[in-house]
């Protein structure tokens, strides 16, 4: 591709920077890596975007893209999937008290939820409650109605919420 | 309202982990928005591409020439499939007619066997495939020919299997026999 090809390419999809990285965090949880993600997502944009056609389309290719590098990267890495050892050792010399530790030992409890949920509920999740996206966009990336989003939804968070709470209690 | 109260826990827990989410990507987020996110990006657009002859090679030579090749695997499959399964018809089709010929020309003494309409009669090779004589009481099995239609019953010389053998393995015999099958009347 050419450099100014990919300068306008940039131009027209950086705004949209905040969301994909709230959309990685959320498939990833992890900032790290998420930013990684990001980035193979707008170096994939930058390099595909020729073939969109509809400039008001655009957003929803690059959520719908990022949902699929997601995806790939969830697929590559599950097998050899663990906690990060830093953030458990952490957790254990805060284990004294202090808010903190309760915030970590959440986000832990939280992140083994979402990892459990179906993919489809885990994406809808995801794009409403990390990428903060509304209900009409989650079903424009998706394809799907707003109504399946909305059930959805629900489905998911009754679900992380049943979760959190077994965590809670033992 | 008791169900209300029960729902409550929930509605409680649902709002708990969601605050913990935004808590969570407010962090996060800040230290994206702190990074250089457009100029690692830029340098690593400008970053020259790797170089793959062996994506492009097997792109446009290796995928079109295996994909052929399957293709032509499964043609020739097909092709001896349907080879096979018609040799197989045309087998059986005319061991059914020789077969016929055969317990035909079996059951009549050699006088009154039919003959060609051009006034040929069995020709000697397919005539050796009977015997005379020395079998069951004649006309016993059929009731049209015995001694009293003036001939000795005919006793097949081979074993079915022997006869088809015979037949399979000399095509000219195998034609004659399946012009006689084709006469009409016997």
């Amino acid at each position: 591709m050419s450099e100014p090809a990919a300068e306008t390419h940039i131009e027209k999809i950086l705004p949209y920077r905040e969301e994909i990285f709230l959309l990685c965090l959320g498939f990833s949880r992890n900032a790290a890596v998420a930013e990684d993600l990001c980035q193979d997502v707008y170096l994939k944009a930058c390099r595909k975007l020729g073939s969109v056609r509809s400039p008001e389309a655009v957003r929803f290719w690059l959520f719908r893209l990022a949902r699929n590098v997601c995806r790939d990267h969830h697929r590559r890495t599950r097998i050899v999937a663990f906690d990060p050892l830093d953030s458990r050792a952490d957790l254990a010399a805060a284990s004294n008290g202090g808010g903190m530790d309760d915030f970590e030992d959440r986000l832990a409890g939280l992140k083994s939820a979402v990892e459990r949920l179906p993919a489809k509920l885990r994406e809808v999740f995801i794009l409403r409650t990390y990428a903060r996206l509304s209900y009409e966009d989650v079903a424009r990336t998706l394809r799907i109605r707003e109504g399946t989003v909305m059930s959805r939804l629900h489905r998911a968070r009754t679900a992380v919420a049943g979760m959190m709470r077994e965590n809670r209690h033992g | 309202m008791d169900k209300l109260k029960e729902e409550k826990p929930n509605a409680e827990a649902e709002a708990d982990f969601e605050v913990d989410i935004r808590r969570e990507s407010e962090e996060a987020l800040r230290r994206f928005r702190a990074g250089d996110f457009a100029g690692k990006l830029k340098s690593r657009l400008e970053a020259p591409l790797p170089k793959q002859p062996s994506v492009l090679f097997r792109r446009t030579v290796l995928a079109p020439a295996l994909g052929l090749l399957v293709l032509a695997a499964g043609a020739l499959a097909v092709f001896f499939f349907v080879a096979r399964s018609n040799e197989r018809v045309r087998v059986e089709a005319g061991v059914r007619q020789i077969t016929e010929a055969l317990s035909r020309f079996e059951l009549l003494p050699l006088e009154a066997r039919p003959e060609a309409p051009t006034g040929r009669s069995l020709p000697p090779f397919a005539e050796a495939l009977f015997r005379k004589g020395g079998g069951p009481e004649a006309g016993s099995e059929t009731g049209t020919a015995g001694p009293a239609a003036g001939g000795a019953p005919l006793r097949p010389l081979f074993s079915p299997n022997e006869r088809f053998k015979i037949l399979y393995e000399d095509r000219v015999i195998l034609k004659v026999l399946t012009a006689i099958a084709n006469q009409k009347e016997v």
